[in-house]
C-alpha cells in the first residue's frame, strides 16, 4: 500500500542549521543592503537612466516563471487527477507559494519607495497591469495557502476547489507579468502579443524542472527514498513544455528579424556580438534548450535520473538567459524618439548603455535567493511538507488509517500520522 | 472534529471574501474610471497648454536647460560628482544633436522634454495613479507623495522623458528655489511646464522664457513657444493650427502636446532660402 504520511523534518543536524543559518545571513544582508540603497538612492546599483529595471526584475520574472511549475506538478493529483503525484503535491504547492514570496520581495525590495508597500492596495489604477498584478498575486498567494491548508486537512473536495482555483489564477499571474512588459509598445523589444504565452510556457517548463532537482534533493538530504518513475513521467512532460518554448522562443525572434521596426534589436543581441549575444545562443539555446531536449530525446539518456536532473538545471539556467533577454536589452538599446535619426546629448540619447550590476545588487540578489532558501528550511521543519516515502503508485484511501501518536501531530490537525522525522 | 470542521468552514469563507474583495476592488474602480471617463473627459477642454519648437530658429545654445535646472531643482550630478553620474544625471529638458541617415545632411539641434501627452503611456502604466494629466490644462504631472518608484513609466514612456531620482540634490535646500518642492529620493521625475507658476495667467515656463530672453540678445527667432493651443489668438495654436508641426513618434498615437516644426531637412533649406 502507498505510504502516505507526511511529516516534518527534524532539522536537528550540523547542515540543517548552518544552511539556515547561511540563508538567514543572506537574508539580513539582503535587508540591509535594500535599506541602503533606499535611504542612499539608486546610484549605488549599476541602473541609468536608461536602465532602470535591472536584475531585481529578472529575479522576479524568474521566480513568478517557477512558481507555475511547482504549481502544475502539484496540480497533477487533485485537478488532473494523476494521483500518484499526490505524495508530492504539498511540497510542492508549498514551493509554489515560496517562489511567489520570493518573487515580490525582489519586486518591492526593487521599488525606490519601498515604504509605500500598502500604497497599491487602495491607490488602484486598473488601466495599469502592474497595478492589477498586486492583487493577483496576492489572490494567488492566499489561495496557494489555502490550498496547502487544505491538503493537510486531507480535504479532497477543498483541495480540487482550491487546487483548480491556484491553476487558474495562477494563469492571470503569469500571462499577467507577460503583458507587464508585452504592451509596451515604445519600445519596439517589448511590444509583442506572444510574449505573455511564451511567458507561461517557460514558466511551466522551467518550474517543473526545479521542482524535480529540488524535491531529488530534499528527498536525497531528508534520507527518503523518491521513486525514479517520477521523473521518467515529469521529465516527459518538461520535454513536452520546452519543445514549445524553443519553438514561441525562435518564432518570435523570427518574425522580429524580419520586421524593419524590431529589427535593430534583434540583430543586436543575436549577433552584437556582445553579453545578450552569448546569452541568446550559449545559454538560452546551446545550453536551456538545445543540450536539454536531446538528453531527453536520447534513448542512452533520457532515463537516467542523473541526465534528467542535469538537463532540468541546464533548463533553469537557460530560462534564467531567457528572462534576462526578456528584462534587459529592450532597455539597453538606445530608444528610437526620433526613427531615421541619430541623436546625442548629454542624457545618453543615441546610445546603448549597457548594464552592469554593482555590489550592493549582488548583495541583494543573493539575499532573494537566500529568502526561497530560508523560507523553504523552515517550511520543511514547522509544516508536515514531505511524504515518507515518495512512491509512484495510486494511492489507497485509508481514512480510518490510525495516526501516530506524536506531540506534532495535534498542531497539524488529522494529518495522516507523522513520520519519525528523517534528520536533513 | 464538530468543532474542526466549522472552523474550516469559516476560515475558507473568510478566505473566499478576502479573495472576492481583492478581485472586487479593482473591478469597482474600473466601473468608476469608466463612468468618470464617459462624462469627464468627452468635454473638450478649453484650455490645454502645449509647446512648439522650431528647429530652424533653435542655436543649441542651452541656455533652456540652464534655466530649467535652476527653475525646478533639477540637480547637474555629472558636473558635481564627475563622469560615472552621467548615467544617472536627470534631465527635465536636453537639447540633443541630431543628424538625419542621409548623406549631406546637417547635425542640427533639438530640445526634447516631456511631450504632455493627451493620451499617455506613463498615466496609463502608473501602479498608483501618481503620474495624472491635471484636468483643468492637461499638464503630465507626478505626485511624489504617491510614486512608489516602480519605475513602469519611465519604461512605458516612448520619449525617455522620465527617469528617476537616483541621488540627492548636492545643492542646499536654502539655496535651491523655495517655489519648487525639493527632488524626492527613489521616485520619478519629469518636466511639468514649470507648473507651479501661474502659466494661465501668461507666465511661461523657465526654459521658454529662457529661450525667447536669448534669442532677444542674438536678435533671432525664438525656438520656443508655450501657450493654450485651444486659443486661437496664441501663437502655438495657430503654428498648430497650420498644420506644419510634426509631432515626435506619431504612428503611437499617444497625441503629445509638444509639436516640432523644421523637422526635415528641406524644411529647413526652404526657410533658410525664403527667410
Amino acid at each position: 500500500m502507498a505510504n502516505y504520511y507526511f511529516s516534518r523534518i527534524e532539522g536537528k543536524s550540523g547542515s540543517y542549521w548552518a544552511a539556515t543559518a547561511i540563508c538567514a545571513g543572506l537574508v539580513l544582508g539582503w535587508l540591509v543592503a535594500t535599506l541602503i540603497r533606499f535611504l542612499k538612492g539608486y546610484y549605488l546599483t549599476g541602473m541609468s537612466n536608461s536602465v532602470t529595471w535591472a536584475g531585481d526584475k529578472v529575479i522576479f520574472v524568474l521566480f513568478v516563471g517557477l512558481s507555475a511549475g511547482s504549481l502544475m506538478i502539484s496540480g497533477l493529483a487533485v485537478i488532473f487527477k494523476q494521483k500518484e503525484y499526490k505524495v508530492l503535491s504539498r511540497v510542492a504547492a508549498f514551493n509554489s507559494v515560496m517562489f511567489m514570496i520570493g518573487a515580490l520581495g525582489a519586486l518591492i525590495s526593487g521599488w525606490g519607495r519601498p515604504d509605500r508597500i500598502f500604497l497599491p492596495f487602495y491607490m488602484i489604477n486598473p488601466r495599469s497591469l502592474l497595478s492589477l498584478n498586486a492583487f493577483i498575486y496576492m489572490s494567488y498567494i492566499t489561495i496557494g495557502i489555502l490550498y496547502l491548508w487544505a491538503q493537510f486537512k486531507e480535504n479532497d473536495r477543498w483541495t480540487t476547489v482550491m487546487g483548480s482555483a491556484a491553476v487558474i489564477a495562477a494563469v492571470f499571474v503569469h500571462s499577467g507579468t507577460g503583458f507587464i512588459f508585452g504592451i509596451i509598445n515604445g519600445r519596439d523589444m517589448y511590444f509583442s502579443s506572444i510574449t505573455p504565452l511564451a511567458f507561461v510556457i517557460a514558466a511551466l517548463s522551467s518550474g517543473t524542472a526545479l521542482a524535480m532537482v529540488m524535491l531529488h534533493l530534499t528527498f536525497k538530504y531528508t534520507k527518503r527514498p523518491l521513486d525514479q518513475r517520477f521523473f521518467l513521467q515529469l521529465s516527459k512532460i518538461m520535454l513536452g513544455l520546452m519543445i514549445f518554448v524553443f519553438y514561441l522562443v525562435t518564432i518570435e525572434h523570427l518574425t522580429h528579424l524580419y520586421d524593419p521596426e524590431f529589427q535593430y534589436g534583434e540583430k543586436f543581441v543575436m549577433f552584437g556580438g556582445n553579453f545578450f549575444t552569448f546569452v541568446f545562443w550559449i545559454q538560452l539555446y546551446l545550453v536551456g534548450l538545445i543540450i536539454p531536449i536531446f538528453i531527453l530525446f536520447n534513448p542512452k539518456t533520457k532515463g537516467r535520473i542523473g541526465w534528467i536532473l542535469a538537463a532540468s538545471v541546464m533548463h533553469v539556467i537557460g530560462v534564467l538567459g531567457e528572462r534576462i533577454i526578456f528584462v534587459l536589452p529592450g532597455q539597453v538599446l538606445k530608444q528610437p524618439i526620433m526613427p531615421g535619426y541619430e541623436l546625442t546629448s548629454g542624457f545618453q540619447d543615441g546610445m546603448n548603455i549597457m548594464y552592469i550590476p554593482r555590489l550592493i545588487e549582488w548583495i541583494q540578489y543573493a539575499g532573494i535567493f537566500a529568502l526561497i532558501g530560508l523560507v523553504y528550511l523552515l517550511g520543511l521543519k514547522l509544516l508536515p511538507l514531505m511524504p515518507r516515502e515518495g512512491i509512484f503508485v495510486k494511492p489507497v484511501h485509508h481514512e480510518e488509517e490510525p495516526a501516530e501518536e506524536t506531540g506534532e501531530e495535534e498542531s497539524v490537525g488529522n494529518v495522516e500520522g507523522m513520520a519519525e522525522g528523517a534528520g536533513a | 472534529m464538530a468543532n474542526d470542521s466549522m472552523d474550516r468552514r469559516t476560515f475558507l469563507k473568510l478566505g473566499g471574501l478576502i479573495a472576492a474583495a481583492g478581485a472586487a476592488m479593482p473591478a469597482s474602480q474600473l466601473l468608476v474610471t469608466s463612468t468618470m471617463a464617459s462624462t469627464g473627459t468627452s468635454t473638450k477642454k478649453s484650455l490645454q497648454f502645449a509647446m512648439t519648437v522650431n528647429l530652424n530658429n533653435c542655436d543649441g545654445c542651452k541656455e533652456c536647460e540652464k534655466a530649467c535646472r535652476e527653475e525646478n531643482n533639477v540637480p547637474d550630478l555629472q558636473a558635481t560628482y564627475g563622469e560615472d553620474a552621467a548615467r544617472y544625471t536627470p534631465y527635465w529638458i536636453r537639447v540633443a544633436k541630431m543628424k538625419q541617415d542621409l548623406p549631406g545632411t546637417e547635425e542640427r539641434d533639438i530640445p526634447l522634454l516631456c511631450q504632455h501627452c493627451s493620451d499617455p503611456p506613463c498615466v496609463h502604466v502608473c501602479v498608483t495613479k501618481a503620474s495624472f494629466v491635471r484636468e483643468r490644462d492637461g499638464i503630465v504631472l507626478i505626485d511624489e507623495h504617491r510614486c512608489i518608484g516602480c519605475r513602469y513609466c519611465v519604461i512605458a514612456c516612448p520619449f525617455r522623458a522620465r527617469t528617476i531620482v537616483f541621488r540627492d540634490n548636492p545643492m542646499p535646500r536654502d539655496e535651491q528655489n523655495s517655489k519648487v518642492p525639493a527632488m524626492m529620493l527613489g521616485v520619478a521625475t519629469k518636466c511639468t511646464f514649470c507648473a507651479h507658476k501661474d502659466l494661465e495667467g501668461g507666465e511661461m515656463p523657465a526654459c521658454v522664457d529662457a529661450c525667447q530672453k536669448h534669442m532677444k540678445e542674438v536678435k533671432g527667432k525664438p525656438a520656443l513657444e508655450f501657450g493654450n493651443r485651444n486659443d486661437h489668438n496664441e501663437k502655438v495654436a495657430r503654428q498648430i493650427a497650420d498644420g506644419e508641426v510634426q509631432e515626435l513618434r506619431a504612428n503611437l498615437e499617444v497625441k503629445p502636446n509638444v509639436y516640432y516644426l523644421g523637422l526635415s531637412k528641406q524644411e529647413a533649406l526652404l526657410e533658410k532660402v525664403l527667410g
